[in-house]
C-alpha cells in the first residue's frame, strides 16, 4: 500500500511538471502572437529623450559633424584607437554602464557587435573599422549604442534606478522571460520590447537607416 | 490547406525537424497567414517548388542566400506583404545586432579561450 501511494505522489510530480511545461508554452506562444501583432511605435520615456540628447551633445563635443565621416579620414588603427579610448568611454559613461572591456572579433557573419552581461564584455567586429566605409562606421557606431542600451536595460531590470517607469521595466522583465529568436520570428525578434527599444534608441543618436539613402 | 499534411511536413526530420509543440506553434501562425501566401505553401507541401515574391524578395532567395527554412521564409513573405519597409529593413540588417539568445560563438580577435565565452551575451 505504501509503495502505491509512493508511486501515486510520483505520477502526481509528473502530472504537476508536465502542467508546468505546457503553461509555459501556451504563454510563450501567447506572447509570441501578441509581440507580431503589434505595431510598435517608439515613444521615450523622459529620461530617454533627456540621455539622447545629452548623449547627441557628447558625441558633438568630439567631434562637431559627422562622425562616421570623421572616422572615414583615420587609419585602420586610429579608428580602433578612437573607439577604444574616446568613444566607447564616452557612451558608457554617459550611458552609466558597466563593462570591464572592449574585444575585438574576427567573426565572419555580419555580426557587428555585442554585450556580454556576464563578463561585463563589448565585443565588436573587427572587419567593420578595418574599411573606410561610411556605411560601415555609422553601422558601428549605431550598435555601440545599440548595445549599451541592452546592458542599461539590463541593470534597469536588476535594479538599477536610471529613472525607467515601473511598467516599462515589467515590459522588459516579461521580454527577457521570453525573449523572441529570430529563428523562431524574424517579425516578433524585430518587435520585441528590448530590441525595439535598443534599435530605436541608438536610431535617435546615429541612424543606421542612412543605409537606404543613395 | 491540409493542415494535418502540414503537421507532418513540419514535424519530418526531412521537412523542418520540429517538435509536435514547435509544430503546432508554427501552424498557429501558418493559420494566420495571407490567403495568397497560404496558397503558396500549399502548392510547395504538394510539388516543392514556390515562385512566390513579396516586395521584390523571392521565396527562393530567402531559402538560398538567406538561409532560411521554408515556412520560415513564407512567414517573412508574410511580413514583407503586410509591413514592406519595415521587413525590408530587418532583411537590410539581419544578423548586424546580436540575438540575446544566440550569441557567444563569436572569434575574439585575441584568441581568448572559447569555452569561457557564455551565451549570455546580448
Amino acid at each position: 500500500m505504501e509503495a502505491f501511494e509512493r508511486l501515486l505522489l510520483k505520477a502526481q510530480e509528473i502530472i504537476n511538471s508536465l502542467e508546468e511545461w505546457a503553461e509555459r508554452s501556451r504563454r510563450h506562444s501567447i506572447y509570441v502572437t501578441e509581440v507580431v501583432q503589434s505595431t510598435p511605435t517608439y515613444t521615450p520615456e523622459a529620461v530617454d529623450v533627456e540621455l539622447a540628447e545629452e548623449l547627441k551633445q557628447a558625441l558633438k563635443g568630439i567631434v562637431d559633424g559627422d562622425l562616421a565621416a570623421h572616422m572615414q579620414k583615420m587609419t585602420a588603427e586610429e579608428r580602433v584607437q578612437f573607439i577604444e579610448q574616446t568613444i566607447l568611454p564616452l557612451v558608457a559613461s554617459k550611458m552609466s554602464i558597466n563593462y570591464n572591456k572592449l574585444e575585438w572579433l574576427e567573426e565572419e557573419s555580419r555580426l557587428c557587435g555585442y554585450y556580454n552581461r556576464t563578463r561585463e564584455v563589448i565585443a565588436l567586429n573587427m572587419a567593420y573599422v578595418a574599411s573606410n566605409d561610411y556605411k560601415l562606421l555609422t553601422i558601428l557606431l549605431n550598435t555601440i549604442i545599440h548595445e549599451c542600451k541592452h546592458a542599461r536595460q539590463w541593470a534597469a531590470v536588476e535594479g538599477a534606478d536610471f529613472g525607467y517607469s515601473q511598467e516599462l521595466i515589467n515590459k522588459w522583465k516579461r521580454n527577457i522571460e521570453d525573449y523572441i529568436s529570430p529563428r523562431e520570428s524574424d517579425e516578433g525578434y524585430v518587435k520585441q520590447p528590448l530590441e525595439f527599444d535598443a534599435t530605436e534608441f541608438a536610431n535617435s543618436i546615429i541612424d543606421e537607416r542612412i543605409i537606404f539613402e543613395k | 490547406m491540409n493542415y494535418i499534411n502540414l503537421l507532418n511536413y513540419l514535424m519530418n526530420k526531412k521537412g523542418e525537424n520540429l517538435s509536435f509543440v514547435q509544430a503546432v506553434r508554427n501552424i498557429g501562425r501558418i493559420r494566420k497567414m495571407d490567403p495568397q501566401i497560404k496558397q503558396s505553401l500549399e502548392k510547395f507541401l504538394e510539388t516543392g517548388r514556390c515562385s512566390h515574391t513579396e516586395a521584390g524578395v523571392s521565396f527562393t532567395e530567402l531559402i538560398g542566400s538567406e538561409g532560411m527554412k521554408p515556412v520560415r521564409a513564407f512567414l517573412m513573405l508574410d511580413w514583407l506583404k503586410r509591413e514592406p519597409t519595415m521587413a525590408l529593413r530587418y532583411m537590410a540588417l539581419r544578423g548586424i545586432h546580436a540575438d540575446l539568445s544566440e550569441v557567444g560563438s563569436a572569434k575574439v580577435a585575441s584568441q581568448i579561450d572559447e569555452e569561457n565565452i557564455d551565451k549570455s551575451d546580448i
